[in-house]
């Protein structure tokens, strides 16, 4: 076999060696760095998987998956997210590209060292009778000293939490408190050098809300749609709490039992009426209910049917029928329900 | 020529091969130092869950606590986890990942945690190093030189309460914060006062709603 020429040898030689070159760079380089995007992917399809499922069982592993400034909270969201009416739907999980999105805040703790960050773009999903569909970052960090070819390197660092929004009262103002699934969103841990409030993240789901006034007013039960923007947490209705109708009907009776106690007239829901029917309230003239009224609580107000009372008028006893209307109001002092007035009519 | 393609076609097929068996999800630790790690953290929040003080303080550097009390002079009640009246439940641990000294030097982790004090939650982090000479799959070459280390504020209007039986002041502001590990425990009146205990949940985000004033040692209970 004749051998080759000289030159044709460099020539093998030199695109042999840039052969060589180019696959060490593919082996080093590009292959590597498949790999992590395909890691840090698969980090992020399997947290997004995690957020739509919601499974009680799982809930530790997507606790662990993220590096977070608040490891309770977010133990609490998970939780919340167990108990949600509805959860997303993960329509696509993107391709991994380097870096952070603009205008995507990071939170992540000092100690943890995390080198690069890859963030995937997943379209999320929220049905119902008003559906949407929008677009959450997820970014992942690749832990310090690792190679990131392994899922098991990534933290997630952003993915797509968010919180309720409620108005907060002025100061000396009573405030709404927000509640998920009985958990109030107002965490106040205490923090190196001093105390630190914060509110409830939620991942986003559809969740059953409340309003309360606690222990005297409370909201039905209401569903609040949470997306990763946040949401306002619906205006539910505040209803008196049974304790709140217990005080206030408590307060009627015990208004009634000042009623022919000369110093205290002006406390007698009665006596008015009774003065009107041609009694004289400076005098000697309860004689008492002879039939007590039905007492409904609403929200603020006071309503009293069905009353019959005796008094002593200048024309000698007289049985009187009754209603009544009132208003009551959580006193600013003592912050308990009280009746701030309360008339009585003579009944039709 | 040949004999080239064939060497990167090799090594690129090995290549992938090492990616492909990566590439599955485990939270279970994926190297002995890791091993050893998780298992140590997990054995010192179950101490502190068991309020087993004398096992949570060997595994600690007695150096780690030198600045814990913070610029507020945060009061140390570590001694009253053995008197805690509600220890965390269920601790969960996670390896956060390396520290930077663990770069180029022993290895250490970060490690979150979180927890249950009754039904508030809790959390926070502490980092483990490799002890010199230990093996990093022994969970007892692992030492705590970041305790976990909560706070909580406490208020009296009694100049001086117990705290799960660590003594606290008071001046006029009535407030004093500690630190410690994580539970709830009793703020109480020194021996021999009638007073109604407070119960104060030391490292759990504990907010009092609207309605209920501070839970302050020695005043009257609201109706």
């Amino acid at each position: 076999m004749p051998r080759p020429r000289p030159r044709l040898r460099t020539a093998a030689l030199v695109l042999g060696l840039v052969v060589v070159v180019a696959g060490v760079v593919v082996v080093t380089r590009v292959v590597p760095a498949q790999a992590s995007d395909d890691a840090a992917r698969e980090v992020v399809r399997r947290y997004a998987t995690l957020v739509s499922t919601g499974d009680e069982e799982d809930l530790q592993d997507l606790w662990s998956m993220w590096v977070t400034e608040s490891p309770g909270a977010l133990r609490t969201a998970g939780e919340l997210l167990a108990g949600a009416e509805q959860r997303v739907e993960v329509v696509s999980v993107g391709e991994a590209r380097p870096g952070v999105p603009d205008g995507v805040e990071l939170d992540v703790p000092y100690e943890v060292e995390l080198d690069d960050m890859v963030s995937v773009l997943v379209r999320l999903r929220l049905d119902g009778a008003d559906p949407e569909e929008w677009d959450e970052w997820v970014v992942v960090g690749r832990l310090d000293g690792t190679s990131g070819r392994d899922v098991g390197d990534w933290r997630v660092v952003e993915g797509g939490l968010s919180a309720l929004v409620w108005p907060q009262g002025a100061f000396g103002d009573v405030e709404v408190d927000a509640y998920v699934s009985d958990v109030r969103q107002v965490r106040r841990p205490r923090t190196l050098g001093g105390s630190d409030e914060d509110v409830q993240p939620l991942y986003p789901a559809v969740y059953p809300v409340q309003r309360r006034l606690d222990p005297w007013f409370a909201s039905a039960v209401g569903s609040a749609r949470v997306p990763s923007w946040g949401s306002s947490l619906p205006a539910l209705a505040l209803e008196p709490t049974g304790r709140t109708v217990d005080r206030i009907t408590r307060d009627v009776w015990a208004r009634f039992a000042l009623c022919g106690n000369l110093l205290d007239r002006f406390e007698c829901p009665a006596a008015d009426l009774g003065e009107r029917a041609g009694a004289d309230v400076y005098e000697s003239w309860w004689r008492g209910l002879v039939r007590r009224p039905e007492v409904e609580v609403g929200d603020g107000l006071v309503t009293l049917t069905g009353g019959r009372m005796r008094v002593l008028t200048s024309d000698g006893p007289q049985t009187i029928d009754f209603d009544g209307t009132g208003r009551y109001a959580l006193d600013n002092q003592s912050w308990t329900p009280v009746i701030i007035s309360l008339d009585l009519v003579e009944a039709p | 020529v040949t004999d080239a393609g064939h060497a990167s076609r090799v090594l690129l097929g090995g290549a992938l091969l090492v990616v492909l068996a990566g590439c599955s999800w485990s939270e279970a630790p994926r190297s002995e130092e890791e091993a050893g790690a998780l298992a140590a953290a997990q054995a010192y929040v179950d101490a502190i869950a068991a309020r087993d003080l004398d096992v949570v303080e060997a595994m600690t550097d007695p150096t780690a606590f030198e600045d814990a009390s913070g610029p507020d002079r945060d009061v140390d009640v570590r001694a009253a986890l053995v008197s805690a009246t509600d220890a965390i439940t269920d601790p969960w641990v996670s390896l956060a990942g390396p520290t930077y000294d663990s770069r180029h030097g022993t290895a250490e982790y970060v490690v979150e945690t979180s927890y249950a004090v009754r039904d508030l939650t809790g959390g926070g982090r502490f980092v483990l190093t490799l002890q010199e000479d230990a093996s990093p799959g022994d969970a007892e070459g692992w030492r705590v030189t970041r305790p976990l280390i909560v706070r909580a504020a406490t208020y009296s209007e009694l100049d001086t309460a117990t705290l799960g039986g660590v003594e606290l002041t008071y001046g006029s502001s009535r407030h004093e914060g500690v630190w410690g590990y994580p539970g709830g425990y009793l703020l109480e009146a020194p021996s021999g006062e009638d007073v109604e205990p407070v119960w104060v949940a030391v490292g759990a985000a504990d907010a009092t709603t609207w309605d209920v004033s501070l839970p302050m040692l020695g005043s009257e209970l609201d109706d």
